[in-house]
């Protein structure tokens, strides 16, 4: 079991979607030392997830693990912020 | 000052207290009001709703403690700053109480008034500060709430703590927004854009502007998010429409240099996929339907060949798509794709566009995106007009291509057309309407002496016919462009005279060409013949033999006109070539029948003819004879039967004879009749127990005068001579077919009535021999080609360049021939590495040794004992061939030869 449970909610796959997730990987490789598992869900094909998960916008990045449970949205550019919300501290 | 904006309530049952403090505080600037005992308080506190509570403990009517008790648990009054008095200084459980029932702060008294004040300006200068924030915050309140954006305020954790009438309106939930977690909104700089998932399953892409805010005193983000679907996909339409356009220009500009089909279609594909940015295309090349051929495919963007083909051309297997495609000439456009197959692949957008060019579907493309909904209406008028202009491209590199083809085409006709022109011995000339000579070739040249250059220079019928009369008659003939020869004197430059014939044509295109052959040799044997008749019997033998000498010189000549004519035949595609190569054809096939009838006499005269006597059924010759006259019959209207009560006559005699003495009377009854018919009759008689075969040959011609009757059987005699005469021919054929049957112990007799009809009668005995004519099968020449990876080599040994030309343009398709001039040349090509077939050999090789002695050279070297060696000359008089053969050649062959024979004869050494 990896140290980090991630989840990511896009929506299509769009040029701002692969951007996200391309951010999202580069983030996690210099930042989570590739310990973490990463689910990525398009809404366009698992409406029903999001709907479950009560994903109000994409792109959404849920931390499932460690605890407590985080969830940002955004464009995933900003490493700073993104670590800020997770709650991750490095 | 700022104190004004506090009100201060004094609540104390001592009046003295209460004017001193108003006193201080009224001094220091603020609003004071008092009220005397708790009760009076509370009213107070109430109705005016203080910003500060100055309140005495210890009150007879209701403590300080109670009435704040009761502030406190009120909405309206809480907020109110309350601060505790009491002289007691020791109570301290007073302090503990009031503190623990909601007081802000605390004073004892006696308080110096300085000390007062100074105490009481720090909890107004703290109630000022919490007044303000309250002011700002019902602002913010004010400004979101009635903000037409959606906004949410969102805390650290990302819960939504506040959240607009517009917001809720546009995530369109079922219940509230406040509380739910929308996320920490992580975004570089302040704004990002961000897809919000509504209730009612819309899918809205909006820009979201974050701004760090304090609210209920607390770090949040005021989230502001505003639609802009409409905006980015008009940016996207915007950008994909960019892209389109890009192609377009790029199809207009760089497909025009290309000139190759399958390069063409690469590049298509590459710049869809590349410049407009699909995520996968395929091209399906069409030939034609696909019902009948498997079409070319292409695919374009497919990773590591990811999809398989068959799933990439699903959709073009489908009746409805192809009759829309090719029937309809239509795109079909899916915008979401639901086919599970195409859908695992993540593609959501497909666009069938077929090209049509000249009517015709010449291939479909398919671009997939994974984009849904990529196809709009513009892109798709964009991608047709772009289909429309590859479309164009493509008619254009085809009609390029067809032009290319087309001329080099012409090139290689016009350059074979200028070679034979320029090779073959007879004269060719080009002329205009007025009888101006325009060209003239290599021949023309040769014989007359005028070339090209000069005939620019000077009038060439002037020179020519010097003769005005003459030259009259010459340009009268010229402009006539009949079907005939007729014989002219042309003046050489060099003064001397050229007997030659002339035709003329006028080919399709309204050109005039003249088509002249050389009579010099003709007129010289006929005018050496005729001097050899008047000199007497003791000559004839002489005539004979120069006969058989200028066979060689004749024959020769014969070679690169018969050769050339039926070469152009087979090859010239241009009707203007075809016509003139008949022609030349027709003339030269005159020219050799008269030449083999000449020679037939010859041979007859010289005593050499010796005859192959077998049994024949007459009758079947007969029929050969009608079918090979057939032509001229039908050209005057003529009707040729046969009539006979057998269904066989058999003969033992020469079928060659025969067939030369039938043909020879069939085809001079057919000259001398004008209208009417030709019978043959063909009777068995029993005289004296004896069988005879009797063979009437009947026309309706136009008769012999009975002074003339004996004329006809003499040599070179027509009964109409000289330039006028009526009927062309040599005047040998009666004296050969005389000399025949005389040899052939043939009776023949003659019997006319002028303008009535001739008829021909023959005798000879039915003989029964049991002696069987061999047959000879031919060969087609499609059966004797070979294949051009394993062709044979032949040497021709040939001091001429034209036969040599001339056998391989024949020899093309099952062999190489080399050519060696002499046979000093010959004996190195032999010692050479390249190993040869088999040998043609010319006899007549002018310098060196002749081709007989090159054989006997050439047998003496064992590795050469065995080669086959054929002759091929014009040494083609009776005996000649049994000459070469014991000579060492293996096999023989006349010249003029035709194709086929000469194929025949090869094909058996090369196989």
């Amino acid at each position: 079991m990896r140290k980090y449970q991630l989840k990511l909610y896009i929506t299509g796959k769009t040029a701002r979607s692969e951007q996200a997730v391309s951010n999202l990987k580069s983030l996690c490789k210099s930042n989570l030392n590739d310990d973490y598992e990463l689910l990525i869900i398009d809404v366009l094909d698992s409406p029903e997830l999001a709907v479950q998960d009560q994903v109000l916008a994409t792109t959404t990045l849920i931390k499932i693990l460690p605890l407590p449970v985080r969830r940002i949205v955004g464009d995933l550019t900003d490493t700073q912020r993104v670590l800020l919300g997770l709650e991750i501290k490095v | 000052m700022k104190n004004e904006t506090i009100s201060v309530l004094i609540v104390d049952d001592n009046p003295d207290l209460i004017q001193s403090q108003e006193y201080i505080l009224k001094k220091a600037g603020f609003r004071t009001f008092t009220a005397v005992g708790g009760k009076d308080g509370l009213r107070m506190a109430q109705s005016i709703f203080p910003d500060i509570i100055l309140l005495d403990i210890e009150m007879p009517d209701l403590s300080g403690i109670e009435l704040l008790k009761i502030l406190k648990a009120d909405t309206l009054t809480s907020n109110i700053f309350v601060i505790l008095i009491t002289a007691y200084l020791k109570e301290s459980d007073h302090q503990v109480k009031g503190l623990e029932s909601g007081a802000d702060a605390y004073l004892t008294r006696p308080l110096p008034s300085k000390l007062f004040l100074a105490q009481f300006q720090v909890y107004a200068d703290h109630v000022m500060a919490l007044n303000l924030v309250k002011k700002s915050e019902a602002k913010l309140n004010k400004v979101i709430q009635q903000n037409p954006d959606p906004m949410l305020v969102v805390n650290q954790e990302g819960i939504i703590i506040f959240s607009n009438p517009a917001a809720e309106e546009m995530f369109r939930l079922k219940t509230s927004l406040l509380g739910k977690e929308f996320g920490f909104p992580a975004v570089a700089g302040t704004k990002s854009i961000i897809n919000i998932l509504t209730g009612t399953n819309e899918i809205k892409t909006c820009e979201l502007r974050v701004t760090p805010i304090e609210f209920d005193q607390r770090q949040s983000y005021l989230c502001s998010i505003r639609d802009v679907s409409h905006l980015i996909r008009y940016e996207n339409e915007l950008e994909k429409l960019n892209r389109l356009y890009r192609v377009l220009s790029m199809v207009n500009r760089s497909l025009m240099t290309i000139e190759e089909e399958t390069v063409l279609i690469q590049t298509i594909g590459s710049i869809f996929l590349e410049t407009a940015e699909f995520d996968l295309v395929t091209l399906l090349l069409c030939p034609c339907h696909f019902k009948t051929a498997e079409p070319e495919k292409f695919v374009f963007g497919n990773d590591q060949k990811r999809i398989p083909e068959s799933d990439l051309f699903l959709y073009l297997d489908e009746p409805m798509v192809r009759e829309n495609i090719l029937t309809h000439k239509k795109q079909l456009i899916f915008n979401s794709i639901k086919n599970s197959v195409i859908n695992q692949y993540e593609l959501r957008s497909l666009g069938i566009f077929p090209v049509v060019v000249n009517e015709e579907v010449r291939f479909i493309l398919q671009l997939f995106s994974k984009e849904p909904g990529f196809f709009d209406k513009s892109e798709i008028d964009l991608i047709n007009e772009i289909s429309g202009d590859i479309s164009f491209v493509l008619k254009h590199v085809e009609s390029e291509r067809i032009r290319k083809e087309d001329e080099q085409q012409l090139a290689a006709q016009k350059e074979l057309f200028e070679r034979i022109i320029n090779t073959i011995p007879v004269m060719i000339t080009r002329f205009d309407p007025k009888t101006n000579v325009t060209m003239v070739n290599a021949e023309f040249e040769k014989k007359t002496g005028y070339s090209n250059d000069l005939i620019n220079r000077i009038n060439l019928m002037e020179e020519a016919y010097p003769d005005e009369g003459e030259r009259q008659r010459a340009a009268d003939y010229m402009l006539r462009a009949e079907i005939a020869w007729e014989e002219f004197r042309v003046r050489k430059h060099d003064g001397g005279y050229l007997d030659s014939i002339w035709s003329n044509i006028r080919v399709s295109s309204g050109l005039l060409i003249g088509i002249g052959i050389d009579l010099t040799d003709k007129k010289l044997i006929e005018s050496t013949i005729k001097y050899a008749q008047i000199k007497g019997e003791e000559l004839s033998r002489i005539k004979a033999n120069l006969m058989a000498n200028m066979s060689h010189e004749l024959r020769t000549p014969m070679i690169g006109i018969l050769g050339y004519a039926e070469i152009l035949e087979e090859v010239a595609t241009d009707s203007e070539i075809l016509e003139m190569a008949k022609i030349i054809n027709s003339g030269a096939q005159r020219l050799i029948e008269t030449l083999n009838l000449i020679l037939d006499y010859s041979r007859l005269e010289a005593e050499k003819q010796s005859f192959d006597l077998f049994d024949f059924d007459l009758l079947t010759l007969a029929q050969e004879v009608i079918r090979l006259n057939d032509k001229t019959a039908k050209k005057k209207n003529l009707s040729v039967e046969l009539k006979s009560d057998h269904k066989q006559v058999t003969v033992y005699s020469d079928e060659r004879a025969f067939f030369q003495i039938f043909n020879n009377i069939i085809s001079n009854a057919l000259k001398y009749t004008l209208n009417g018919s030709v019978t043959i009759s063909i009777s068995v008689l029993e005289e004296d127990e004896t069988e005879f075969v009797e063979i009437a040959i009947a026309d309706t011609g136009i008769g012999i005068k009975p002074e003339n009757l004996n004329l006809i059987w003499q040599e070179f005699r027509q009964v109409s001579e000289g330039m006028g005469r009526n009927f062309e021919g040599t005047g040998l054929g009666l004296t050969i077919t005389k000399k025949l049957c005389d040899l052939l112990g043939v009776k023949i007799r003659v019997e006319s009535k002028e303008n009535i009809g001739t008829t021909f009668l023959l005798k000879l005995p039915k003989s029964t021999s049991t002696k069987k004519r061999k047959t000879v099968t031919r060969t087609s020449v499609e059966e004797l080609t070979v294949s051009s990876d394993k062709l044979a080599t032949l040497l021709y040994v040939d001091d001429e360049d034209t036969p040599f030309e001339i056998v391989s343009m024949h020899l093309a398709k099952i062999c190489k021939v080399q050519h060696a001039r002499n046979g000093e040349e010959a004996l190195k090509l032999l010692e050479g590495d390249e190993k040869f077939a088999a040998i043609l050999m010319d006899i007549n090789l002018r310098e060196g040794l002749d081709g007989v002695e090159l054989t006997r050279l050439i047998r003496k070297m064992p590795r050469f004992a065995l080669l086959p060696i054929v002759a091929i000359t014009a040494f083609a008089m009776p005996g000649d061939r049994e000459i070469f053969l014991s000579e060492g050649c293996t096999d023989y062959i006349a010249k003029p030869f035709k194709r086929d024979s000469l194929i025949h004869t090869i094909k058996k050494y090369i196989v």
